[in-house]
């Protein structure tokens, strides 16, 4: 009997022996996990011999399977098998010892004096088992990460001490690289750099790799072409971007049905045109059907100038129907407005400025039975790139808007009104860990509405147009728009706050679970809330579905202090 | 009175007796403590004129002078230093000068008897002699010079016994001898000690007049690692020396446990060149070797592996001086005959002859040494040795193991002592039921030297002349790991590695193996194709670079892409490290309406690849219908994938193992996240079921919909109410583009 390294002595090794057989004459101490594939299998304990493409694969030599078996372990992380041979030398029975897995125990860095890398920062390394896969997924991220900071083509390598657990990371970072130039296919019967509007970045701007991915983020969402890829090329101290397209036909039909943050089914179905002549305009036109609402609209996105600007017109019509609890009311509107993007690090903004056309039919509720406003819409949206790049795992950065909408009635409108509406969310991952241990979240809203017409009976303004608070979307402890409570007329002024804390990339099953509270109260006047404030801590959770977010809360609300009742919500794809 | 007188005479004799006594004992003393007090030039010279008076031996010297140490209580070392010291005896019958002479002894005054205890060290600078016999002189030369110090102290001359018949009898033949007994122990400048015990004889006959000096030798030689004993017996004469040497040498290195020679016979003797005076030597050897070789008991067990190798050397050497004049040539024959080996699995037999001319003085590169060696090593059954070698930890591994047959590798040729080289052939002829496996080699084993190092080193060339393989059945799209992972160190390694590149040298052994292919390229059966992989070899390995060389893959099926395609070309242009090697490859898939050309080009950890197709497509056709067999009409997951595949092409991040998963595999869909050059695939396992290939990462991607495949996506968008409010809706779409 020998073996290598020396197999456990029985006085160390455990009595009971949880032994399983690999196959035969091959048995392993306790089970290899993962279990090996059936390639794997053969590789140790030899091919079928119908099956084999020669005898000589049938059975496979002891020294053989050991040092096949050796890698297939190493692959686990099992570092430090040992192994028992017993019986005669041409026939031995083997037994595995596998040991303990070798788990992560600490990283170092060379090549990174000013800590950039930042490597305290990345979790689920530690304690991992050290596996080539856990190595490479760490190269990735320090790739990634210095990406992000500009160096565009960093060489890492790894090193795993498989007696200590300690894994040592070689880095070369390379220079800090600005973008040199970016070129690539052109798209058919659209000018060249087109795409190059959806850009966050412009030439000579730091190479950052998270605005190449909202860049193709961005081209895919508006569906200008099928698929984006920006490839890179260092040289020197700048990085060339090539961007490599699918155009795919320029029409886009689409159907869908699905659910909202009110809670409800809804359907959908759309056509687009993607690229309407040389500049790339966008026409959609749309339905959407709820039972709250159903609407029918159109848009047009018209780059009218000659050349490629992020200038565009923004033709708007819509007709809708919306059926509250608290009013119903019909809709249809008609806007255009010159509208512009602009990005600067780290911030992207979209500006809209035109008239809007509406008229609505109160069929029930508060508010005038007939309306029509002109109004001059203003729409402001501030989001900062790290919320655009992380959106379809809320955890860092800024999305803000701001709406005024003002009417004249000197100017085809029955009433004079200004409706101001600041809305909002902030997301900060807790010590920027990655993937984020304690997300923190605000989300709020500010709308008034000056007029001189006050809620109520005989109002003059369309019932869609108070303020009303209540749901997943606002104060979570409360049903959809139930506040004011008991009152079918809205306020002319509402706010509301909401916070959460969510503990992420912790429980099993990418199960996060959170706690909230909401806080708001609405205003009968302009400026101003009135009491009673209403408020609602709830907890809740979210499962990161294959397909998208789930959530499930549970808030109690409470009026001026005193407790109201539990609210359950459930919401897919939806975020704070 | 006269009793009185008696007295006073008997006292004055006492006194007398007691003075002389004294002055005797005070007299030793002082020599003892003074020896120069006699042992002076002087003395010397009445002692030599006294000499030579009596025995006829005569010595004189120009100068000769005494330096006397104290070693202790009644003990002396002398120094003697003479210049131009010379010795005749008989008149000039044996004469003999040294330019200078210097000679140490070491002399035991105790027990009031001399004894020589030490001797050396010994210096002989330029001296001639010569012997007389008539008509024939023989004379010669040398340097003698021993800065060791030879320990007689334990030394005696145990007998000395003359025999002889009357001399005075004129008409009678008669001899004289003198057997002298000799012990002696000595421990040497290099720590080791040496002892010898035995018998020497001198005899002269006077019907001959041959002076023969006979002797007989036990020694022991204590190295500070192993030892020697040897049994020396042997005689020299005016005409001939003759040896015969029997012995054993143990431990004295780490590959030879023992050496045992039995009656090597060294015979040097002279023989008349002409009737003049001069004589030349002829040396002649016969000289059984056996050396026991270091075989670990398990392997000489199984493999029956004799310990005992039997060596016989003969030699035939001349040299136109007797004694040898080592400033003269010496030229002859040497061979060495290895007594045939055999055992069950092997069987190993051999010579090596050389015809030698040199000049011994002269430097080694001077010498001519024309040898030819013809050894050979033969397994007559591999089969049988696989069954053995199974057993233990040599093994042979799969797929060789269940080959059949016999190899042989012979080491014949010329061997040039200036480089060290010996040549060798070696030819295999191995079959299984599927696999062959035929070479012929031919290289040399040799030493390089370097400084004052001897570098072992060996050079082959092997061709493979019918050898067909077969690998194990992989699954190819989704390789194991069969090599272990680089990343992964011990800490002992680690040390290791670093000491051993700090204290790297030239002394390791030094390799350079081609590998070539004959006509007929190496067959490999595998999973890969139906039908054998041709691959033609030109490989060269060696120490650094480890690996250089080129294979090419011949032409053969593939299936690829789902489609029965042709691998046209691979060539490997190798480098050190692997993935730097050069590739050159080539794919033809024909598909019913286009034929696509796939070329493989840069390195094999990035490699080019290049699309072309007859009719002419674009790459991103290409790709479509490489991937999904029609150039468009693709879903959007189809066409997210083209591209996807398209820029890991562009990239580079398209290894060959992951080009051939692709192709190999039925895809769903391509991923590819060019800030890692992470290729990810789904892979189609059935109707409605799929499967991540490919490693994913931690990175959050950016896009707010999910394709599900085909056709179909989830959505999510936030829209804005009428009333302002933001709704966030989630939306299974199906989606067409057109």
């Amino acid at each position: 009997m020998y073996s290598y390294p020396p197999a456990p002595s029985s006085a160390s090794a455990p009595k009971v022996q949880n032994t399983s057989q690999l196959c035969r004459n091959w048995n392993v101490v306790k089970s290899i996990d993962p279990p090996l594939s059936d390639v794997e299998l053969r590789l140790v304990c030899g091919d079928t011999p119908d099956k084999a493409l020669s005898k000589a694969w049938v059975r496979i030599p002891y020294n053989q399977a050991k040092y096949h078996l050796t890698q297939f372990l190493q692959n686990r992380a099992y570092h430090h098998p040992a192994f028992e041979v017993a019986g005669p030398a041409d026939d031995p029975k083997i037994t595995v010892y596998l040991g303990e897995k070798t788990v992560a125990h600490g990283v170092s860095v060379e090549g990174d004096p000013e800590n950039e890398i930042e490597i305290e920062r990345r979790r689920k390394i530690i304690g991992k088992p050290l596996t080539p896969a856990l190595l490479d997924t760490l190269e990735n991220w320090v790739v990634a990460r210095l990406q992000v900071l500009g160096y565009a083509c960093p060489v890492v390598k790894s090193k795993a001490i498989v007696d200590t657990g300690e894994i040592r990371l070689q880095v070369n970072k390379g220079t800090r690289k600005r973008i040199g130039t970016v070129g690539g296919e052109s798209i058919p019967g659209l000018d060249p750099g087109i795409l190059t509007r959806y850009f966050p970045f412009n030439i000579g701007d730091l190479y950052n790799s998270n605005l190449i991915s909202i860049a193709d983020s961005r081209v895919k969402t508006v569906g200008i072409v099928e698929s984006l890829h920006i490839r890179k090329e260092c040289r020197g101290d700048l990085v060339d971007l090539y961007q490599d397209v699918f155009s795919g036909p320029p029409r886009l039909l689409s159907f869908g049905v699905g659910i909202n943050t009110e809670g409800l089914a809804t359907g959908r179905t759309s056509w687009r045109n993607t690229r309407l002549g040389g500049g790339g305009s966008l026409l959609d036109v749309s339905a959407n059907a709820s039972k709250q609402l159903q609407s029918i609209q159109g848009n047009y996105n018209w780059y009218f100038l000659p050349y490629v600007s992020r200038i565009y017109l923004n033709p708007f019509v819509q007709f809708s129907h919306q059926n509250e609890v608290k009013f119903e009311i019909l809709q249809a509107t008609g806007q255009v407005g010159i509208s512009t993007t602009v990005d600067h690090f780290p911030l992207g903004f979209v500006f809209f400025l035109g008239p809007n056309l509406s008229f609505y039919r109160t069929l029930q509720g508060q508010g005038a039975p007939d309306s029509r406003f002109l109004f001059l819409e203003t729409r402001v949206q501030m989001k900062s790139h790290p919320f655009e790049y992380f959106a379809n795992n809320p955890q860092a950065g800024v999305n803000l808007n701001l709406i005024i909408d003002v009417s004249d009635s000197s100017i085809y409108s029955d009433t004079s009104v200004q409706k101001y509406t600041l809305s909002g969310e902030g997301l900060w991952n807790w010590s920027n860990l990655d993937p984020p241990l304690w997300i923190w979240g605000i989300r709020g809203s500010v709308t008034t509405i000056i007029t001189g017409d006050l809620p109520g009976p005989g109002a003059g303004l369309p019932a869609s147009f108070y303020q009303f608070l209540g749901g997943a979307a606002s104060i979570r402890g409360f049903g959809r728009l139930q506040l004011p409570l008991n009152s079918l007329v809205g306020g002319l002024s509402s706010a509301y706050l909401g916070m959460e804390g969510r503990l992420s990339n912790t429980l099993p099953f990418q199960l996060d679970p959170f706690l909230f509270v909401d806080v708001g109260a609405i205003g009968m006047g302009s400026l101003s809330v009135d009491t009673p404030i209403y408020w609602s801590p709830g907890i809740g959770v979210r499962w990161a579905s294959p397909v998208g977010p789930v959530r499930l809360t549970l808030a109690r609300g409470y009026t001026d202090g005193s407790p109201f009742g539990f609210q359950f919500y459930f919401s897919f794809g939806e975020e704070f | 009175m006269k009793l009185k007188n008696f007295v006073r005479i008997v006292k004055v004799l006492v006194f007398s007796f007691l003075c002389l006594v004294s002055f005797s004992l005070i007299a030793v003393v002082c020599i003892a403590v003074w020896p120069k007090i006699v042992l002076n030039e002087p003395v010397f010279r009445f002692a030599a004129a006294v000499l030579a008076e009596k025995t006829e031996i005569a010595v004189h010297w120009t100068s000769l002078g005494v330096e006397a140490a104290s070693t202790g209580f009644l003990r002396q070392r002398f120094f003697v230093t003479s210049s131009n010291f010379c010795f005749s005896y008989k008149q000039s019958t044996i004469r003999g000068c040294t330019k200078k002479l210097n000679a140490g002894v070491e002399i035991d005054f105790s027990h009031l008897k001399l004894k020589l205890i030490a001797l050396g060290p010994v210096e002989l600078q330029s001296l001639h002699w010569s012997v007389n016999e008539g008509d024939q002189i023989i004379s010669g030369s040398a340097d003698i010079s021993s800065q060791g110090l030879l320990d007689l102290a334990a030394a005696k001359v145990e007998g000395i016994k003359e025999t002889g018949d009357d001399e005075n009898d004129e008409n009678r033949s008669y001899h004289r001898g003198i057997d002298l007994l000799v012990q002696a122990n000595t421990d040497l400048p290099d720590r080791s000690k040496l002892s010898a015990k035995g018998k020497v004889n001198v005899n002269y006959k006077s019907t001959t007049g041959d002076l023969k000096l006979s002797y007989g030798l036990n020694a022991d030689y204590e190295l500070q690692r192993g030892k020697i004993f040897a049994n020396l017996q042997g005689f020299a004469m005016p005409d001939r020396v003759f040896n015969r040497i029997s012995g054993r040498a143990t431990d004295l290195a780490d590959g030879v446990k023992l050496i045992v020679v039995k009656n090597c016979d060294l015979d040097l003797s002279g023989q008349a060149i002409s009737e003049k005076v001069s004589q030349h030597s002829q040396f002649r050897m016969h000289c059984p070797i056996r050396v026991s070789i270091p075989v670990p008991p398990k392997s000489r067990e199984l493999l029956k592996i004799p310990t005992d190798v039997g060596i016989l050397v003969k030699s035939e050497l001349s040299n136109p001086h007797f004694p040898p004049d080592l400033d003269s040539r010496v030229s002859g024959e040497i061979v060495a005959e290895i007594v045939p080996l055999l055992t069950p699995f092997f069987r190993g037999q051999g010579s090596v002859k050389a015809q030698v001319a040199m000049i011994p003085k002269e430097p080694l590169d001077t010498w001519k040494v024309d040898s030819k060696a013809d050894l050979q090593l033969q397994i007559s059954s591999f089969e049988r040795l696989v069954q053995l070698l199974k057993k233990t930890a040599w093994m042979v591994p799969a797929p060789f193991y269940t080959l059949q047959g016999k190899g042989e590798l012979k080491a014949s040729g010329d061997l040039s002592l200036k480089e060290g080289r010996l040549p060798f052939t070696m030819v295999t002829h191995l079959r299984s039921e599927v696999q062959a496996f035929d070479l012929e080699g031919n290289g040399s084993f040799g030493f390089l030297r370097k400084d004052d190092k001897f570098i072992p080193e060996m050079k082959a060339n092997v061709v493979l002349s019918n050898v067909r393989l077969a690998l194990p059945r992989l699954n190819w799209a989704a390789p194991p790991q069969l090599l272990p992972d680089a990343r992964f160190v011990k800490v002992d390694l680690e040390k290791e590695i670093s000491e051993a590149d700090s204290d790297s040298d030239e002394s390791g052994f030094k390799y350079q193996v081609a590998i070539k292919t004959a006509a007929t390229p190496v067959r490999i059966i595998s999973s890969f194709s139906e039908k054998d992989i041709p691959a033609s070899l030109d490989l060269l390995l060696q120490e650094e670079p480890a690996l250089a060389g080129k294979v090419r893959i011949g032409q053969f099926p593939v299936s690829f892409f789902r489609r029965e395609a042709k691998m046209e070309k691979l060539t490997l242009d190798l480098k050190d490290p692997l993935g730097e090697s050069r590739i050159d490859g080539s794919v033809r898939v024909a598909f019913a309406d286009y034929t696509i050309h796939i070329r493989l080009g840069n390195t094999i950890d990035k490699p080019e690849v290049k699309f072309s197709s007859d009719p002419p497509l674009t790459d991103t056709q290409i790709i479509s219908v490489l991937l999904f067999g029609k150039p468009e009409q693709l879903d959007p997951e189809q066409g997210s994938s083209v591209q996807n595949t398209r820029a890991a092409v562009a990239d580079g991040a398209l290894t060959l193992v992951s080009l051939y998963a692709l192709a190999s595999t039925p895809i769903q869909s391509v991923g590819y996240d060019s800030n890692t050059g992470v290729v990810s695939a789904k892979v189609k396992l059935g109707e409605g079921i799929s499967l991540n290939l490919g490693r994913s990462n931690d990175l959050t991607t950016v896009g707010i919909r999910k394709r599900l495949g085909g056709y179909w996506t989830i959505t999510t968008d936030v829209t804005r109410n009428t009333d302002g409010s933001n709704v966030a809706s989630a939306y299974l779409e199906w989606q067409h583009r057109y």
